[in-house]
């Protein structure tokens, strides 16, 4: 087949990759003591990311077919094979993942203390489900991990989580079930529109009739849009968020609300880009409400952890405005904006977990002077601060200027009310650094502040260094996309006008489909 | 002689600011105050030594990156920058809160990168740091108005750091070049897209040069600033905005109206004024307003004048926020109603702040004497009557205000028997040094001359120039003598334009309890009723499915089973006999049975 | 101190005398002077500086006031209301 290349490395590396965490987690079914199991999840997180190493050494970033590719035959009735690969575009997705989750582990050492055994077995099924999302090249495979990440999350949040947790971890599986059953439909008339295979490199090569793209698209947008989350089913993030704890709100930020924009990227704009051509304004309008309205609430909010949720509805949507604007500098922007922000509200939300653990309260008010207090905390934070505020030298500022110029390509009023959103997002960032750290210390908590220990530095400093890196040197991670997005770019533009060649066949199978299904009941 | 030692020929002074700013949270002590001063004194070595020409070019993704250029331009402003930089060190070396000197230095080190930035993107990312280590400087009063005034301070930079970047970006995308380059903008609205970037590029720089109607910050700001934050604070942000301006827009028409507007507006304003300092921001405003309509003008002779100007106004300027400051710091107030007749306790203050006076109203044998007039001979040279006039009309404004009302009220006036002293040595020696440059220069002008980056062939002290000054300084202070009643104090305010965005921030967020409204009742409700009550109530149905019917069917089935075995149970009798005749009677019955079938 | 005494002999009545005496001076001497560069009507007429820095002074004074009491002065809590 072209359009991919095998595989030449000692091991399959994505493979490895991908289950090592779930072998993990099954040694770690049989294991007893609660300190063996904290080491073994971490030996097993690092472990993933010193195995995921090989794949950047060796990526030819020079070609925008599937690197790394293995093929299993699996279901051969259904033509379901097990393909997995990574491009210019998914590759950097598994580093962030790797190097979150670790952090997760050693940021949950202390604070989960109740049934740990279940707590790092989900972690890691977790790890699994999230990097076997970003390789597969199977649109069924895609689907199982896109699934499977939903449980270990529901029980994340529904067990470890806060006061109102079975409501939000309720909230946050149901929407995305809506989500996913109507993404399920579509991936089925998929099936069957494009002959028949699962396989998406195939899926993606056949032009499909207009109306049957603009339809897909709505089907997958459904299940993309819930993820990101795009206004206005954004709700169920502030709930997941606020109640989750700190090793599920840095995943669920880190990574899982980039699975939508992957999504798009990987689906939508290669088989459906007449639906992206058409909706184009739409999207992009769609994006900047989420900008500003995402904004605009965080203004509001007296807890920390829903002023970063809200904040991050804000920032996906400059990932999206990135996305929609359809040019080079856009998508490139709105993938690293993806990793940056990843590493940015992971970071926060790692923070801020960090004072949670002390005070057990997420309120503003109930912080201030930390700069007294925990001057080692201060610096950290102050870093992280700054870079989610899109100063120059650091990782978002890279992100955003990219964005923004390729908004300024698309449609100049976008670009406007967009750079509106970022004094918004300046405000409140420097208004919540004002309120916890250089306030008047409060009284209330002030005996049970206490400065970072040496794990928890050590587990915040990988990402300074990570903002620090890519905020002098983005070309590092912008170097893997540029070949890969052009060639993105080249499919959206090319199939413009579709042919309805294959119209009345894709008809016809649907409807046969249908009535069989009629028969059978 | 240095270059050969270290064998270095262009260190950018910044890196000692940046770098060095990080030492200061460590040292303690003597040790502090006197690595402060090293580093504040080496960067000004490095600027002595510096060669002209481009260096410090770096690739960066696809652009190239200038940190280096060095012209006759940029080195006179970094001459008086880092000149200031000692000054100030000196000035706030007793402070003991490290986050002042380490904003301070990141500011200057920022200042002084924007100077020698060759491309937007090097230069965005001082400008930056200018506005965020500025606001501390602001925040670290402490009393809740600074906080409040820090606030909007920081939002009204990183607005027009943001209109800045969209020029950026828009000139980036018309003509791919970040260079730091002429950008012709002619006439008051752009036309195209390239005159679009410039535009936004130049109100990027206006909004740091404290152009009114989006200067309202300053006189925000400045009064609210530390004692020696503000020192620092009036000499670099608009003064690197004015440099910025030279760069990119020399010769726009439009600045000089705007200039000649600023340099009235200053004035104006400035004799409305209670508190001592927000007079002197005002009075930034129109001196800025001085060097923004040279640069409009754009003639050899305006932009030597502007440098010239820059070059003084930095040195008197601050000589008179440390002298004000001093007053501060002593008596606790800068409120022209609150003090009086301090020349008995504070003498020699007051003589440093008259110096800075004289200097500012560009008095004879002072250094903004052969400064200032540069310009304003520049507009007379060009013919421009009406710039001409009106920027004498406000150098007389000028002296009215902070060369008379100033020293007057404070250090005269009404004795209100304050309780004051001469402020520290470090402070004294700090305005001692200012002074000696203001008379100094006033003096000795041609090695200042000889800095700027166009030969200049002007005489300030041609019997004509004095007497016409002179004329117009001793007649207003003839006039300010006579209507002194008028100019008495009242404890008020000025409402400048930023009365919009100070009403308009009590509107949007007015708008924040209805959106809030939208968003927990409204778009947080509709998870409740499409999906919640929905599946609640399908499940309810599942319920009653299971309890009413299925159970029931159940239960019914169970029922029957047990009515049936009990009237089963009526015909067990218990008794043999009855049990015989029924396997007898069935034994019949089969047989019978057998029989028909067969 | 010295300056303090100084300071005081200043303040006296001769001060004022004096000064005045230099603003006649000054107006008398502007007819010697020689004007090199003119570009302006004004630079011919003897005394106009003078004039023009009286004028300048009260003027701004008073557009100032007015535009004070017009609107623009106000009470120190205004924006706190």
């Amino acid at each position: 087949m072209e359009g991919i290349i095998i595989n030449n490395l000692d091991y399959p590396v994505l493979t490895v990759c991908a289950f090592l965490p779930l072998a993990g987690a099954l040694i770690i079914i049989f294991m007893r003591r609660d300190s063996l199991i904290r080491w073994l999840a971490l030996g097993t997180t690092v472990a993933t990311l010193i195995v995921s190493l090989p794949i950047y050494k060796h990526f030819d970033k020079t070609t925008f077919k599937m690197q790394f590719v293995e093929i299993h035959s699996w279901i051969p009735a259904w033509n379901i094979d097990y393909k997995v690969g990574v491009d210019g575009i998914s590759v950097l997705f598994i580093i962030l993942v790797a190097v979150l989750s670790i952090l997760c582990v050693t940021v949950s050492w202390k604070a989960i203390q109740t049934k740990i055994k279940a707590f790092y077995i989900s972690l890691l099924i977790m790890e699994t489900a999230m990097i076997g999302i970003f390789v597969s090249l199977n649109i069924f495979l895609f689907y199982l991990f896109w699934e499977l990440t939903l449980i270990p999350m529901f029980l994340l949040i529904g067990i470890w989580g806060g006061q109102n947790r079975i409501y939000a971890a309720v909230k946050f599986v149901l929407f995305m079930l809506a989500g996913s059953v109507i993404m399920l439909v579509g991936i089925i008339v998929l099936y069957h529109a494009g002959g028949r295979t699962f396989d998406l490199l195939e899926l993606s090569r056949v032009i499909y009739p207009a109306k049957l793209q603009l339809w897909l698209f709505l089907a997958f947008f459904a299940a993309f849009a819930v993820k990101m989350p795009m206004f206005p089913i954004h709700t169920w993030l502030p709930d997941a968020h606020t109640e989750a704890p700190t090793a599920g709100s840095v995943i669920l930020a880190g990574v899982l609300l980039k699975m939508g924009a992957y999504g798009f990227l990987r689906f939508s704009f290669p088989m459906f880009p007449y639906a992206v051509k058409v909706l184009f304004i739409p999207l992009l309008i769609l994006s900047v409400t989420a900008i500003i309205y995402g904004a605009y609430v965080t203004l509001m909010q007296k807890d920390m952890k829903k002023l970063i949720a809200y904040s991050s509805v804000s920032h996906m949507g400059f990932v999206t405005l990135g996305l929609f604007t359809l040019n080079q500098n856009g998508i490139e922007g709105g993938i690293l904006q993806m990793i940056n922000h990843g590493i940015i509200t992971g970071a926060l939300f790692l923070c801020i977990g960090m004072l949670y653990e002390r005070t057990h309260s997420r309120m503003i008010e109930d912080y201030g002077g930390l700069s007294k207090t925990a001057p080692v905390f201060t610096v950290f934070f102050t870093i992280f601060t700054l870079a989610a505020i899109g100063l120059p030298g650091m990782n978002a500022f890279i992100g955003e200027f990219l964005i923004i110029s390729g908004a300024f390509k698309a449609n100049m009023i976008i670009a406007v009310f967009s750079i509106l959103g970022v004094i918004l997002g300046v405000t409140y960032m420097v208004w919540l650094y004002y309120r916890v750290v250089l306030n008047e210390i409060n009284s209330g908590s002030q005996s049970e502040i206490f400065d970072l220990d040496w794990r928890e530095t050590a587990t915040l400093v990988p990402l300074v260094l990570l903002v620090l890196l890519i905020g002098v040197q983005p070309d590092l991670l912008l170097s893997y996309m540029h070949v890969s997005v052009e060639h993105l770019l080249e499919q959206l533009h090319n199939a413009l006008h579709p042919e309805s060649v294959l119209f009345k066949e894709s008809v016809e199978s649907i409807a046969q489909y249908i009535k069989a299904l009629f028969k059978w009941v | 002689m240095i270059s050969e030692i270290f064998n270095i020929q262009f260190f950018h002074p910044s890196i000692f600011y940046i770098l060095g700013g990080l030492l200061i949270p460590v040292l303690r002590g003597k040790v502090k105050q006197g690595y402060m001063l090293t580093v504040s004194v080496l960067a000004f070595i490095s600027v002595i030594n510096m060669p002209l020409g481009n260096y410090g070019v770096y690739e960066f993704l696809s652009w190239k990156l200038t940190f280096g250029e060095v012209d006759k331009l940029s080195k006179v402003f970094a001459y008086i920058f880092t000149i200031m930089g000692i000054i100030g060190v000196i000035y706030s070396i007793h402070v003991k809160r490290d986050g002042e000197h380490f904003a301070a230095f990141y500011y200057v080190g920022g200042s002084l990168g924007v100077i020698f930035a060759g491309d937007f993107l090097s230069l965005f990312l001082f400008w930056e740091m200018m506005a965020f280590s500025s606001v501390f400087l602001v925040w670290f009063r402490k009393s809740p108005s600074s906080v409040d005034s820090g606030f909007r301070y920081l939002l009204w930079h990183v607005a027009g750091g943001l209109i800045l970047l969209a020029g950026i970006i828009l000139q980036y995308s018309v003509s791919g070049d970040l260079s730091i380059q002429y950008l012709p903008f002619h006439g008051w609205w752009p036309t195209d897209l390239q005159s679009l970037a410039s535009y936004l590029i130049i109100i990027g720089f206006i909004v740091n040069a404290a152009v009114p109607p989006l200067g309202a910050w300053l006189p925000d700001a400045y009064p609210a600033a530390t004692v020696t934050g503000a020192v620092f604070m009036s000499a670099f942000t608009t003064k690197t905005a004015v440099y910025a301006l030279i760069r990119v827009s020399a010769g726009s028409e439009m600045l000089i109206i705007l200039g000649v507007i600023m340099a009235i507006y200053g004035v104006v304003y400035a004799v409305l004024e209670n508190d001592a300092r927000r007079l002197l921001a005002y009075h930034i405003i129109s001196q800025v307003g001085y060097m923004v309509a040279g640069v409009g003008l754009g003639t050899q002779m305006a932009i030597n004048g502007v440098v010239a100007h820059a070059f003084c106004h930095i040195l008197y300027k601050s000589l008179l926020f440390m002298g004000t400051g001093s007053v501060l710091y002593v008596t606790g107030t800068a409120k022209l109603t609150k003090l009086g007749g301090l020349y008995k306790t504070m003498p020699r203050t007051m003589i440093y702040t008259i110096i800075g006076g004289l200097s500012i109203s560009a008095f004879p044998l002072f250094s903004g004497f052969v400064s200032k007039s540069i310009t304003v001979a520049a507009f007379g040279e060009a013919h421009l009557t009406w710039a001409f006039l009106a920027l004498m009309l406000a150098s007389a404004g000028t002296f009215l205000h902070t060369g008379l009302k100033i020293p007057y009220f404070i250090w005269f006036g009404k004795d209100q028997g304050i309780k004051a002293k001469e402020p520290p040595w470090n402070m004294e020696l700090a305005m001692v040094i200012c002074s000696l440059f203001c008379i100094g220069l006033g003096i000795f002008y041609k090695p200042l001359y000889a800095l700027l980056p166009y030969p200049l062939h002007f005489e300030p002290y041609t019997a004509y120039h004095t007497w016409e000054t002179l004329q117009v300084l001793l007649f207003t202070q003839l006039g300010f003598f006579l209507l002194l009643k008028k100019l008495w104090c009242k404890d008020t305010i000025s409402v400048d334009t930023d009365w919009f965005p100070r009403k308009g921030v009590k509107v949007f967020m007015r708008f924040t309890k209805p959106l809030a409204n939208l968003e927990y009742k409204f778009i947080g409700e509709i998870y409740e009723y499409i999906i919640q009550k929905p599946i609640m109530g399908v499940a309810k149905i599942f319920k009653t499915i299971d309890t009413v019917i299925v159970d029931g069917a159940f239960n019914g089935l169970g029922q029957l089973t047990l009515a049936l075995s009990r009237k089963m149970q009526k015909t067990q009798s218990g008794q043999i006999q009855h049990y015989a005749m029924l396997m007898v009677a069935g034994f019949i019955a089969l047989v019978i049975f057998v029989m028909v079938l067969s | 101190m010295k300056l303090l005494k100084l300071i005081e002999t200043i303040k006296t009545k001769v001060t004022k005398k004096l000064a005045y005496g230099i603003l006649v001076l000054l107006i008398v001497f502007d007819l010697i002077i020689p004007r090199h560069e003119v570009h302006f009507f004004g630079d011919k007429i003897p005394g106009f500086w003078s004039v023009f820095g009286f004028i300048a002074c009260v003027l701004i004074i008073i557009v100032s006031k007015w535009i004070g009491r017009i609107g623009l002065m106000q009470d120190e809590n205004y924006y706190d209301k």
